[in-house]
Formats: C-alpha cells, sequence, structure tokens
C-alpha cells in the first residue's frame, strides 16, 4: 500500500470503533458521500448499525477487495456468508440499506427470496417467525383467492 | 463536522425480537422477485406481506423497462407483467414482447399468462427457442391455429397448467407429443371451436399426474404406465381409458354419470390403489374393491348404487356420504379404520334406513360418524326406532 492510505474510523451504535482502510470503507455508497462531500472528520458514526453485524459486513468489503482472489472463491465465500440465521440476514440488509451497498443489499434480499421460494405460508412464518395476523375468516378469503398457486 | 440527520430509520436496537421486519421497500423488492404462484403463496404468510404482494401486483401495471428487466433477469416471467404490458402496448396479441424477447436472448423458465380481461391469441413466436421452460400456467388464452408449427421439443418442461384455454385436439397432440418429461397435466375447462376435447395421452414416461375437469373432455385415453394420479371432475359421460395406468395410486371421478368403460372390478384393474374418490357416477350399480393397498375410501352421493364389495383390510379412512341408500353388502375392513363417516340426505324410509345401517355398520368398529339430512318428522320417528334397535 502507498504511503498516501487514509483510514476512516467508523463508530457503530454501541460504541465501538473500526479503522478501516477508506478505499474499502467508500464501499458504502453513504459513506463515499460523506468524504466526497468533505464532512468526514475523525470519526464516522453509524448509528444504525451493531458492531457485530458491521464485522460482517468488513469481512465482505475485504474479501471482495482483496486482490487476486478467483471468482470461484468469491462465489463460495459468498455461499457461506449468506448462511446465516435470519436475525442476522436481517441485521445486514438493514445494514446495507443504511450503508447503501447494492452489493450486499441484493445479495440478502435474494437469499430471504430464495428462502421463501417452495415453502408453504406457514413453513414460511416459521423460517422468518412471523406472526400470523389473519383471523380465520381472513385467512380463508384469502386462500380461495390463491387457490391455483396450491394445485 | 457537518451535523448530519437520520430521518425514519430502523433501529436495530429490538434485539428481543427475531422477526423478519423489513423496511417496506425492502420487502416489496423482495416480493417482487418471486414469480407469480410464490407470491400467491407469500401473501397469505401476514397482513403485511399481503398488502405488499398487493402492491406489486398493482405496480407491475405501470411496468417499465426496469421492472422488466429485474423480472428477466431472475429467469422468471411473471403474468401480471406480461398481461398488463399486454394491454397496454398491444391489445390482442403477446407477439410484440416474445419477439422482444426473442431478439434479447432471453429464455424464461417459468410462464405464467392470466389474461383476466380479454382472451390472448397465441401465435407461433411463443413456442420457438423456449426449450428451457419448466412450467407453463395459461390462463384465458387461445393457441392459434399455427402456434405449434414449428414447434421444438420442450425437455425441461414438467408442468402444464391451462385454464379455459382454446385450444385444436391436433394442436394439443403436438405440444403434448414435444413435451417427453411433462410430470404434471391439469386441464381446467378447455375447449376447442369443434367441441368435444378428446384427451390422448401416449406412454409418457414421467407424466405421475393428471388432473381433467369440465364438461368439454371428450373422450379420455391414457397410456402412460407411470401415472399416479388422476382426477376427472364436472365431465359429462365420456368413455375413459386407463387400462395402462396400472401403477394407479389415487383416482377421483366427481362426475354425475359414470365414465363409459369403467372397470366394475376396480382393484384388479388399478391394483395400488391407496385412495378412491365417487361422486354421483350415475349408472355405476355395482363394483368390485377388494384390495390390501386401499386406505381411503369416499363414496358420496351414489345414486345407482346397488351394491358394492368392499375388502379392504388396511382402509383407513371410510366416509360415505350425502347417500339416499347404501351397499347391500357389508364392507370388510381390519383393524387400522380409524374414521367412519355415514351420512344420509333424503331418506323416505325408515325401516329400510335402519336395515342398511345394520348390514352396514355390522364392522366398521366406534369411531363411527353419523349424520342425516331429512325433515324434523321422520328424524323423530327415526331416533325412536334408532334407540329401541340399538
Amino acid at each position: 500500500m502507498s504511503s498516501s492510505t487514509k483510514f476512516l474510523t467508523l463508530k457503530t451504535c454501541d460504541d465501538k470503533k473500526f479503522v478501516l482502510d477508506e478505499a474499502i470503507a467508500v464501499r458504502s455508497q453513504t459513506i463515499k458521500n460523506m468524504v466526497e462531500d468533505d464532512c468526514v472528520s475523525n470519526v464516522i458514526p453509524l448509528p444504525n448499525v451493531n458492531s457485530k453485524t458491521m464485522t460482517k459486513v468488513i469481512e465482505y468489503w475485504k474479501k471482495h477487495s482483496e486482490e487476486g482472489v478467483s471468482k470461484d472463491v468469491l462465489m463460495d465465500f459468498d455461499k457461506a456468508f449468506v448462511k446465516v440465521h435470519h436475525s442476522i440476514l436481517h441485521a445486514l440488509i438493514l445494514a446495507a440499506n443504511f450503508l447503501n451497498d447494492k452489493e450486499i443489499l441484493d445479495m440478502m434480499c435474494q437469499e430471504v427470496a430464495d428462502r421463501i421460494k417452495g415453502k408453504t405460508p406457514e413453513e414460511i412464518r416459521k423460517e422468518f417467525d412471523i406472526k400470523n395476523d389473519f383471523t380465520p375468516e381472513e385467512e380463508e378469503e384469502i386462500r380461495k383467492e390463491n387457490a391455483w398457486a396450491f394445485e | 463536522m457537518a451535523s448530519i440527520t437520520f430521518c425514519n430509520l430502523h433501529s436495530y436496537t429490538n434485539s428481543s425480537s427475531t422477526a423478519l421486519l423489513l423496511p417496506d421497500d425492502i420487502l416489496h423488492k423482495i416480493l417482487c422477485s418471486l414469480n407469480l404462484r410464490n407470491r400467491a403463496i407469500a401473501s397469505q404468510v401476514c397482513k403485511t406481506w399481503h398488502d405488499i404482494v398487493s402492491l406489486c401486483n398493482i405496480n407491475d401495471n405501470i411496468i417499465n423497462d426496469n421492472v422488466l428487466q429485474a423480472q428477466v433477469s431472475n429467469r422468471t416471467f411473471c403474468a401480471y407483467c406480461c398481461s398488463r404490458i399486454v394491454h397496454r402496448i398491444c391489445y390482442h396479441s403477446l407477439y410484440p414482447i416474445v419477439v422482444k424477447f426473442a431478439s434479447d436472448n432471453i429464455n424464461f423458465e417459468e410462464l405464467y399468462l392470466i389474461a383476466t380481461v380479454t382472451s390472448l391469441a397465441l401465435s407461433p413466436a411463443i413456442f420457438q427457442s423456449r426449450v428451457l421452460l419448466t412450467v407453463l400456467c395459461l390462463k384465458n388464452c387461445k393457441f392459434e391455429d399455427e402456434a405449434f408449427d414449428d414447434i421444438q421439443e420442450m425437455n425441461l418442461l414438467k408442468e402444464i397448467y391451462f385454464v379455459s384455454v382454446q385450444i385444436s385436439p391436433t394442436n394439443f397432440v403436438k405440444l403434448i407429443n414435444n413435451c417427453p418429461s411433462i410430470a404434471d397435466l391439469t386441464l381446467i375447462n378447455c375447449y376447442n371451436e369443434l367441441g368435444v376435447f378428446p384427451i390422448l395421452l401416449p406412454d409418457l414416461n414421467q407424466l405421475k399426474k393428471v388432473h381433467l375437469s369440465g364438461n368439454g373432455i371428450g373422450p379420455i385415453e391414457i397410456k402412460a404406465q407411470n401415472l399416479r394420479e388422476f382426477h376427472l371432475l364436472r365431465s359429462l359421460a365420456v368413455k375413459l381409458d386407463l387400462s395402462a395406468c396400472t401403477k394407479l395410486h389415487v383416482l377421483k371421478i366427481d362426475c354425475e354419470y359414470i365414465p363409459i368403460g369403467f372397470p366394475e372390478d376396480i382393484s384388479s384393474a388399478f391394483p395400488c390403489l391407496k385412495s378412491l374418490f365417487l361422486r354421483s357416477c350415475k349408472g355405476l350399480k355395482i363394483f368390485k374393491l377388494s384390495s390390501p393397498e386401499l386406505e381411503n375410501l369416499t363414496l358420496s352421493n351414489m345414486i345407482d348404487l346397488n351394491d358394492a364389495v368392499i375388502v379392504t383390510p388396511n382402509l383407513r379412512s371410510f366416509k360415505i356420504v350425502d347417500m339416499k341408500q347404501v351397499p347391500n353388502s357389508c364392507p370388510i375392513v381390519g383393524s387400522s379404520l380409524m374414521e367412519v363417516e355415514i351420512g344420509f340426505k333424503y331418506v323416505t324410509s325408515i325401516s329400510r334406513l335402519v336395515w342398511y345401517l345394520r348390514a352396514l355398520g355390522e364392522n366398521l368398529g366406534d369411531n363411527l360418524t353419523f349424520s342425516l339430512t331429512t325433515d324434523a318428522a321422520t328424524e323423530s320417528k327415526l331416533m325412536q326406532q334408532l334407540n329401541q334397535r340399538y
């Protein structure tokens, strides 16, 4: 790395600090905008991201910024990266949304979609801990409306 | 440092709840990426999802190239978008869209077309280079006569659902002959201009399930030896030949008249049968069912049935409902029987009813539900007599 490497300090909502190469941190459009608008002095606060989630995001950024990593290795990395409990998936989506990192956001959304596919409504609720808030009558009506999907 | 205010952001502090509570715009993005069938299922998860799916479907109405691109990049194609564009761009033909896809070298794997307002005419282009198609679901569509002239073999096509589709018998044969992997065929209210719609299916190795419904159906002959499930609903008295389907597991005949050629000796014709449902089936006076495999048997409103030899040692559920009379012979069942339901309708002769019940109920065990639809006077007399005799 050249001597001109700039480092940024990111501070998560639980007051943990991450020191990161600016070239990597600007994968986040949000951070990039701040840097370009020159509104970064020393510490960038990330009030919507906790340290655990930020660690995952940085892990992804670093892997995808490494030089000479083959496509296959990256694909395997991505595959393993999304195989997490849905609460982490959820946190990563919110973080990616806040940081405005389209790459991570798209990948995570695709993973959620993949987990929905081929399941019954009940299985989907179980997978994501979603409460069924329909009344039995409403449920019956919607079920009728969509009966063709179960044929 | 300049001050930055973050508004309306979801906070990630509520770690006690593990439920997936995503901002609406992200959930919208996810649910929109699903195909129509998965969207329909997702809409039943909870109120929020239901509303967002409705929104997805409405938004596709004002579809722009970005949405189209997104759908296409997922290699699925959604009926809503498609039918909506048709309404906007070209009212009666799907041709421009299919040509657009062809020129972009786009193949879709699942095609759902649900034309709700007007019938869509499907031109030949739709089946050109559609070799990657796995699911074909069409509603209210019409195939043009030359639609299958240049059809290529669709090796991957596994499921066909046609609802109110107009297709000529010649074209149907052409289509089926080019789908060697078809596993699931559903035809509901399909028709052609000539009147009856004969269904002749060759020995398709993969064919597992056939569901036919509607009174336009003509003679049916299925030569698929591996067929597991066959349903025939709301059809007129048609000629039915299932003699090749010896591996049938599930048979459902819900027709006013029994199909012509239906075997009296059901168990010999279908030795693997596990589940049998017969409704109405006028003309069927007697049948024989002697099967160690059968687990579920339902007879409903069978007006003409006089007698049935039922020897089913492994029967688990036995339902005989909406009947005027019951078979004379007592069914022989085994200890697996878990559930018995007997229901009568329009009973006039009480003594005969009691007699039926004695004959039928003799060895059906304790788990018996009994219901009766009749007028009140008959009922009270009946209950008296029943109490006396049991």
